[in-house]
């Protein structure tokens, strides 16, 4: 029996039994929450604080076969690459980036001709490097930005490979392959194929040829954050990036109505608007209506809520809305509507939930970055609902 | 019936009334208006009809008898002069630069045809209204809005043919009077303004005249500057004396005067001979420059070709010279190396020879003293002579023999002691290097001293540390292949899965177990959905039940399993419906969030809340 591989993440194999059960939260064994993919309907995993579901995001990078394997003091290598998508449950990735860099230089974006990487399909492409001209261990880096996507959302990770190559005057290189077994795609029985780069002091061809070999690779997430693919990119929180398993507080309402906690839906979307909430039989996570100072419910300013106003969710490292009320929202200056694309929150926006009445209802996000990470979002509602007015419970 | 114009009684007028005296008749009388004037008819205070062009009737006993009958009519006419007329006025208005500017402005102003009743707004009592008094309205408005404030933006040099600001002053001129009188009835045509010279234009053009005058001067005196000079150079004078040429010295002014004055001296014009000279004398300088390049280039040449000739001809005596000192060494060499050969081959065979001439001497000798031997066998005292001459003989040879040797032996010896010289010489210079050599390694090995021990030291970490990283890279490289190696396994499968299968083995189950379920899912559900739906029960189930291998699975479908999932594929119940409890199996409520939870689950999978420890 093949026991579940331990992801990145950290999630444990007591917590993909728990995620069965759909409704489950929190896994009964290990009492974590359950942070389901974006895609849980399709892919069914989990993913750990870095938003990475190793059933949807899986690149291997190879090595093609009859790669050059020969390289001298001033040559050029070309390095022919194979992008495979090894994910198991027919889950499209997109190639979005792919930056090469040479010893400490900068790296290079090369243009890529295609995108999308079907499940079980690779694609080629051929990276060329300069001119050795140093004598010496070379060092090559890849790395390339994959995404994800699931309706109307999209995750971006960059992985990386490094390439060691020892390059002498006078010598040749020489790729020693040790395929365990072959074929790459049509989802036959890829392995490991780990590759080995030695100098020679006579010329020589490559003792195993005509097999493509596997470069391992690494989650890149301090170039996610530096580049901008994942985090934030402007504002004082530049280059901080929200946990998916991030902790929201909600102040101002009831303590009953909003538990703290991560966003543990099936979906990951945290959606608040007038009609019920899910304690009540509803579809939302809060229920949001307009309260005056003693906890009345202002009916006509209610009225004004879409029973599904606006949806929450942490995307690419960022807290995101989605508007799908009619009346639109306010997030900072910029008015959104369901015609928009997402808004990013940032740290100190204020949500308006009706523009046209900019007081009656808000929402004032405060987020706290530890490190380079948040880890805990801090949502106030304006007004707050006076205790005597949640107390009860009842759905209204 | 006569008819009578009806036109305005003066030129100077613009408008005037004809008043109802005017059409009392007893006959009905008949006016026209002139096709240039414009005829109101005001009956009763108000404008009822307007005439261009055009005749009409007034009065007459018909209108009598029914002003009788219903009242009497008070009728009377407006004539407007519709031509336009213009007004002239002087303005004075101050440029940018504060210079007074004077002008004349020309104002074509015209009664508005579509509105001509208006007009009457700018007579004086209704009866009459003058061009002049018409155009003083506008006149001391358009003054300071208009001109004033045109004329301030502007250069006093500026104003003259500026057709922006004519335009401008125009349009300004225009809204004023639409403002002023543009419900009165009178609008502006055209409007421009002649400006006087102003004084800025006059300076300028006094300036202008002036240039213009130095500049006509100039020419001329260099028109006249040329004339004289082409004059100094052709012109010559010739001068008769008719008096010792002693006279002819002046020593001032009064002995020029009486020179000239005497007549003494005669000036002839000697224009053409003067001509004549200057080209002579241009051609003698011409000569003489072309006689002094070719010099100058003659002596180049020869200079060059001199310069070349010493050249060659020392370089070539040198070589010949070095030539033939070399053929002398040759030569001389070659000489004294034959006479040394002759010498030795000389040497060789006399000594040779003489050798020969000794063993015949000596052959000869011993013949005769064999037979002297022979014959003195005979003489006892011949005997001793014969052993006495052989002895000297034998000692004769001998010390020629050796003396023979000797002589070679100096000569080798000669020869070898040349060699021996060279030979120590040699050595003794290659000694000499050897010692340099050593001495030379010796300083490097000082200079290397301390950097070269650290450098070494430096070069034995370094290669520690590379073998250092070598070894993690080859754990570091072990480890990942572990990794890959357990991943591809899982990839191998997981190519071949389905995602139910998937779902299962994630979720802790074998392979073979997950194959198991999914038939079942398979089986039992109505579509893809619910399939799914029942792969996420079962999968609870046999995680709970801890099924390990395919009999127990088969064993659990065919126990109770069955009909949970059955029922939950027939009612197309959602996954998880029963909160993860199978039927029969213990249970414990969470006590924050009252959940049903397994008993055996440590948290609550509602709220998280810890159950047991």
């Amino acid at each position: 029996m093949v026991e579940p591989v331990a992801t990145s993440g950290g999630i444990s194999p007591c917590c993909y039994q728990h995620a069965v059960t759909a409704d489950a939260i929190f896994c009964g064994e290990c009492g974590k929450p359950l942070l389901r993919c974006m895609a849980h309907e399709e892919c069914g995993g989990l993913v750990g604080d870095d938003g990475c579901c190793n059933v949807c995001v899986r690149p291997q990078l190879y090595l093609d076969k009859d790669a050059v394997t020969e390289v001298k003091t001033g040559g050029v290598l070309v390095l022919p690459l194979v992008f495979y998508n090894a994910s198991g449950v027919g889950r499209p990735l997109f190639i979005t980036d792919v930056w090469v860099r040479e010893g400490e230089g900068a790296r290079r974006r090369i243009e890529l001709p295609w995108k999308r990487l079907d499940a079980g399909g690779s694609n080629r492409l051929n990276v060329q490097t300069g001119a050795l001209e140093r004598q010496g261990r070379h060092g090559i880096e890849i790395t390339f930005a994959a995404a994800t996507n699931y309706f109307m959302r999209e995750e971006r990770f960059c992985f990386t490979s490094s390439l060691s190559l020892e390059v002498e005057q006078g010598g040749s290189l020489v790729i020693n392959q040790t395929i365990n077994s072959s074929g790459i795609g049509a989802g036959s029985d890829t392995v490991y194929a780990p590759i080995r780069l030695e100098t020679q002091g006579e010329t020589r061809k490559a003792a195993v040829g005509g097999k493509a070999a596997e470069l391992g690779l690494q989650r890149a997430d301090n170039f996610e954050a530096a580049q901008g693919i994942r985090g934030y990119t402007e504002g004082p929180l530049k280059g901080v990036v929200v946990s998916r398993g991030a902790r929201i507080v909600w102040k101002g309402f009831g303590p009953d109505e909003a538990p703290s906690g991560p966003i543990t839906t099936r979906d990951g979307i945290f959606a608040m608007g007038r009609g019920r909430s899910v304690r009540f039989g509803g579809d939302n996570q809060i229920q949001l209506l307009v309260t005056d100072t003693s906890g009345a419910i202002d009916e006509a300013l209610s009225q004004a809520i879409s029973r599904r106003h606006l949806e929450l969710f942490i995307q690419s490292g960022r807290l995101c809305a989605r508007v799908t009320g009619q009346s639109g929202v306010m997030i900072g200056d910029h008015k959104y509507g369901a015609d928009d694309a997402l808004a990013v929150i940032g740290n100190g926006d204020v949500i308006r939930l009706l523009p046209k009445y900019p007081d009656a209802l808000t929402l004032q996000v405060r987020m706290r970055a530890n490190y380079g990470s948040v880890e805990e979002i801090t949502i106030t509602r304006a007004p707050p609902m006076p205790a005597s007015a949640v107390s009860d419970g009842a759905p209204r | 019936m006569k008819t009578e114009q009806l036109i305005v009684s003066d030129p100077r007028m613009l408008a005037e009334f004809i008043g109802p005296e005017t059409f009392k008749a007893v006959f009905e009388a008949r006016y026209e208006v002139p096709p240039d004037h414009l005829g109101l008819l005001m009956r009763n205070g108000q404008f009822v009809e307007a005439y261009k062009g055009a005749h009409f009737s007034v009065g007459g006993l018909f209108n009598q008898m029914k002003g009788l009958i219903g009242g009497s009519t008070s009728i009377s006419v407006l004539i407007a002069d519709l031509k336009t007329f213009q007004s002239f006025y002087d303005v004075v208005a101050t440029t940018k630069d504060k210079v007074d500017v004077t002008g004349t402005v020309v104002l074509d102003l015209q009664i508005n045809p579509e509105k001509p009743q208006n007009i009457l707004g700018m007579m004086q009592q209704r009866r009459s209204l003058t061009k002049e008094d018409a155009a003083a309205r506008i006149r001391s408005h358009g003054w300071e809005r208009v001109f004033e404030a045109a004329l301030s933006r502007v250069n006093a040099n500026e104003v003259r043919g500026n057709k922006g600001l004519q335009d401008m002053m125009q349009a300004d001129l225009m809204k004023e009077c639409e403002r002023i009188a543009g419900d009165l009835g009178l609008m502006v045509r055209a409007a421009s303004v002649n400006f006087a010279v102003n004084e800025v234009e006059k300076q300028e053009a006094a300036r202008a005249a002036a240039i213009r005058e130095t500049d006509r001067l100039e020419f001329e005196f260099v028109t006249l500057k040329r004339d004289l000079e082409r004059e100094h150079e052709t012109t010559v004078f010739k001068m008769n004396n008719k008096t010792g040429i002693d006279k002819l010295s002046v020593n001032n002014l009064e002995d020029l005067r009486r020179l000239v004055l005497d007549r003494d001296t005669e000036f002839n014009d000697a224009r053409e001979t003067g001509l004549r000279i200057a080209e002579m004398k241009q051609m003698s300088h011409d000569i003489g420059k072309v006689k002094a390049a070719q010099l100058a280039k003659l002596e180049g040449d020869i200079r060059q070709a001199t310069h070349d000739g010493v050249d060659l001809k020392v370089v070539n005596e040198r070589k010949r010279v070095i030539e033939r000192n070399t053929e002398e060494l040759d030569r001389s060499h070659q000489l004294a190396l034959r006479a040394l050969e002759r010498d030795y081959d000389r040497e060789t065979r006399e000594l040779q020879r003489d050798e020969r001439r000794d063993d015949r001497e000596f052959d000869r000798e011993g013949r005769k003293l064999d037979r002297v031997e022979q014959r003195g066998n005979r003489l006892e005292d011949r005997e001793d002579m014969k052993v006495q001459r052989r002895e000297d003989r034998d000692y004769d040879h001998e010390t020629r023999e050796r003396e023979l040797r000797t002589r070679e032996k100096e000569r080798d010896f000669g020869f070898d002691g040349r060699k021996k010289e060279v030979d120590v010489v040699d050595k003794e210079e290659y000694a000499r290097l050897a010692r340099q050599r050593e001495t030379d390694k010796v300083a490097l090995d000082k200079l290397k001293g301390l950097a070269g021990l650290e450098a070494e030291q430096e070069r034995e970490r370094l290669t520690r540390r590379i073998r250092e990283a070598d070894a993690a890279h080859d754990r570091d490289m072990d480890q990942r292949k572990l990794e890959a190696q357990r991943e591809a396994d899982r990839l191998v499968l997981g190519a071949k899965m389905t995602p139910e299968q998937i779902l299962a083995v994630n979720a802790g189950l074998s392979p073979a177990v997950a194959k198991i379920l999914e038939e079942q899912a398979k089986a039992q559900a109505i579509d893809k959905n619910a399939q799914m739906d029942l792969m996420r029960q079962m999968v609870e189930q046999a995680n709970r039940a801890r099924v390990s291998s395919e009999e127990q699975a088969r064993a659990m479908f065919n126990s109770g399993m069955q009909g949970a999932v059955g029922v939950a594929a027939g009612a197309g119940g959602k996954a998880g419906a029963g909160n993860g409890v199978a039927p029969g199996e213990a249970t414990v409520e969470c006590p924050k969030c009252t959940r049903v939870n397994p008993a055996k689950a440590k948290f609550c999978v509602g709220c998280g809340e810890q159950l047991r420890r």
